[in-house]
């Protein structure tokens, strides 16, 4: 009995064995490895040199970092409300019982997600070309004047910032469908004999019912919208003027176009964190908020 | 107001309330589908109609050229980077199956000492943002002399705590009395994982392995870090770059980009049901 309880125990960690130690290698290790690296100056070819905060103080002076860090949030802060509003807006009107055709529209809606976001980059890129792109087509139309988009100070970042929203908002769509369908229907059936009004509804017992799907969007926007990368390097490549660099380039620029890990480390050090306390704290008043 | 008269108008508002729904439903699918038309519709168009504005809606049918897609396999490897990405997420979906799936069998059905912590361990690993470990990971690949070979692209992240856990939970449903009566047969603890437990979780398998399938064709920073070669570009990075090239070419941009999309598109567009799955419960595990 008790080797069938070792074997038991090998096999275990044979099956697990894979998993462990690629995981270990590429996420586990190197999350610690992070903190460590962020204390020294280290460009790969030369011994890394220990530094103390030395990388923290120079974020703390450096003025494209600290550009960086706000344009990330004014980014986070356009995009997570948008998103979040927009694919239970979609979620709901898509989850009423009147509605045929839910498959195709779900199909239509959730498309963009399953495209790869330089794809989809590149494609809003020349929807938005300011001289024959779609875009100014359609305001021709409606008689709007050109607008300049992606190559303007003031619209490149909240236009990346819809391009954005376009892209994951029928993902966050199925999240909450999936969260409608575990409300039980005796709610509604109750308060429809109540006399309940739609809004009265949606106000007290789905909103409140989607509380831990409701966290779970709020988290993931959050921790997705700040490390933007992808669509801003293939369509502005944080430009024009800096207007649309953002922490996640940042960090990537440093490591691996100036080969300064430990600066970048630290950077990730500072992004890590303020994610985990915007996630702590949208937890904490979103269960409050109950 | 008769009673009748009472009901047509309720009757009316809630056809005008379902019509208005409708209408919207309807805006929506144009405004998730119209650039993805829009792409295709501008790399069948002829070079000097592309940039024209006010921009060609509607192309007449033999104006339609695919010189684009002619121009784009000559002017860059564009074959190349499609096998490229192909061999990378095929092997990558490949070695994730067999490896999460072991994991996952593991955590569900055996027993053993740590098995609980290992597996808070890796459900904890699905918080931490990939921009802390990308430094590290690039210098461990460095180490290993992985940068610029399939190995940095493929190896990496077969491992991951989202397929593990989601496998596990499915395994979790299949009765005990099966693998109760598998053992009176003198079947071992692995032969049950492959004979009885696997063919019962197809839906699982596939819906991870196109989740799998999905961030492997579609993945794009960590390619750009760890590939210095033009040979070795995945199709996603090798249209970044050459977007950049050819900014005015944008008949061949749009055709390299249709060709890109397609995989990830078609297969969503056949096994719809098994990724939303997937991507519904991914907001349940919270």
């Amino acid at each position: 009995m008790k080797s069938a309880v070792r074997n038991e125990t090998i096999l275990g960690y044979t099956l697990l064995a894979p998993a462990l130690i690629g995981l270990g290698v590429f996420v586990i290790v190197p999350m610690i490895w992070a903190f460590a690296i962020s204390f020294f100056q280290w460009d790969l070819l030369n011994p890394p040199r220990f530094i103390n905060i030395g990388n923290y103080l120079e974020l703390v002076r450096d003025e494209q970092f600290l550009r960086s860090l706000k344009q990330s949030l004014v980014f986070s802060l356009e995009v997570i409300p948008l998103l979040f509003i927009s694919s239970l807006f979609l979620a709901l009107v898509l989850n009423q019982r009147f509605v045929r055709g839910r498959p195709v529209f779900r199909f239509l809606y959730f498309s963009p997600a399953v495209v790869s976001m330089v794809i989809v980059s590149i494609v809003w890129r020349f929807i938005l070309d300011p001289s024959f792109g779609f875009a100014n087509y359609l305001l021709h139309w409606f008689q709007i004047p050109r607008q300049p988009w992606l190559s303007s100070v003031r619209q490149a970042l909240p236009v990346i910032g819809l391009v954005t929203v376009w892209k994951s908002v029928g993902y966050y769509m199925i999240i909450f469908l999936a969260g409608l369908q575990t409300i039980p229907a005796e709610y509604y059936e109750a308060a429809r004999i109540d006399g309940v009004s739609a809004v009265q509804n949606f106000r007290y017992i789905t909103f409140p019912l989607l509380r831990t799907t409701n966290i779970f969007v709020l988290v993931i926007t959050t921790i997705e919208s700040l490390r933007t990368f992808t669509q801003i390097y293939v369509m502005t490549q944080g430009g024009p003027a800096r207007s649309t660099f953002v922490i996640a380039l940042d960090i990537y620029r440093n490591a691996f176009v100036f080969q300064k890990m430990g600066y970048a480390a630290s950077m990730a050090v500072v992004l890590f964190f303020i994610i985990l306390l915007l996630s702590i704290v949208e937890r904490k008043y979103v269960k409050e908020g109950y | 107001m008769s009673e009748a008269q009472l009901k047509w108008g309720r009757t009316g508002t809630r056809v005008g309330f379902q019509l208005l729904t409708y209408l919207l439903l309807s805006l929506c699918a144009v405004i998730f589908i119209f650039p993805f038309l829009w792409m295709l519709s501008g790399s069948l168009k002829p070079a000097g109609q592309i940039m024209r504005f006010p921009p060609v809606i509607l192309p007449e049918l033999s104006t339609l050229s695919f010189n684009s897609y002619a121009r784009l396999f000559q002017a860059v490897p564009f074959a190349r980077w499609l096998l490229n990405s192909a061999i990378v997420s095929i092997s990558w979906v490949c070695g994730a199956l067999l490896v999460n799936s072991m994991a996952g069998y593991a955590l569900s059905r055996l027993r053993f000492r740590g098995r609980d912590m290992v597996l808070m361990i890796f459900i904890m690993t699905l918080m931490i943002p990939f921009q802390i470990v990308m430094i590290p990971a690039f210098i461990i690949t460095n180490w290993l002399r992985w940068v610029d070979t399939y190995l940095a692209l493929i190896i990496p992240w077969i491992p991951n705590a989202f397929s593990i856990y989601f496998l596990r939970q499915y395994f979790l449903t299949i009765p005990r009395e099966l693998e109760e009566a598998a053992i009176l047969d003198g079947l071992n603890k692995m032969q049950i994982f492959y004979r009885i437990i696997t063919p019962l979780a197809i839906p699982a398998i596939v819906t991870i392995g196109i989740m799998t399938f999905m961030w492997a064709w579609d993945d794009f920073l960590w390619a750009l870090i760890v590939t210095r070669s033009k040979e070795l570009w995945v199709v996603q990075l090798g249209i970044a770059n050459f977007f950049g090239q050819y900014m005015n070419a944008w008949d061949v941009v749009m055709a390299g980009a249709t060709i890109a999309a397609l995989p990830t598109y078609l297969l969503f567009l056949l096994l719809q049901r098994y990724y939303v799955q997937g991507v519904a419960l991914s907001g349940m595990k919270s």
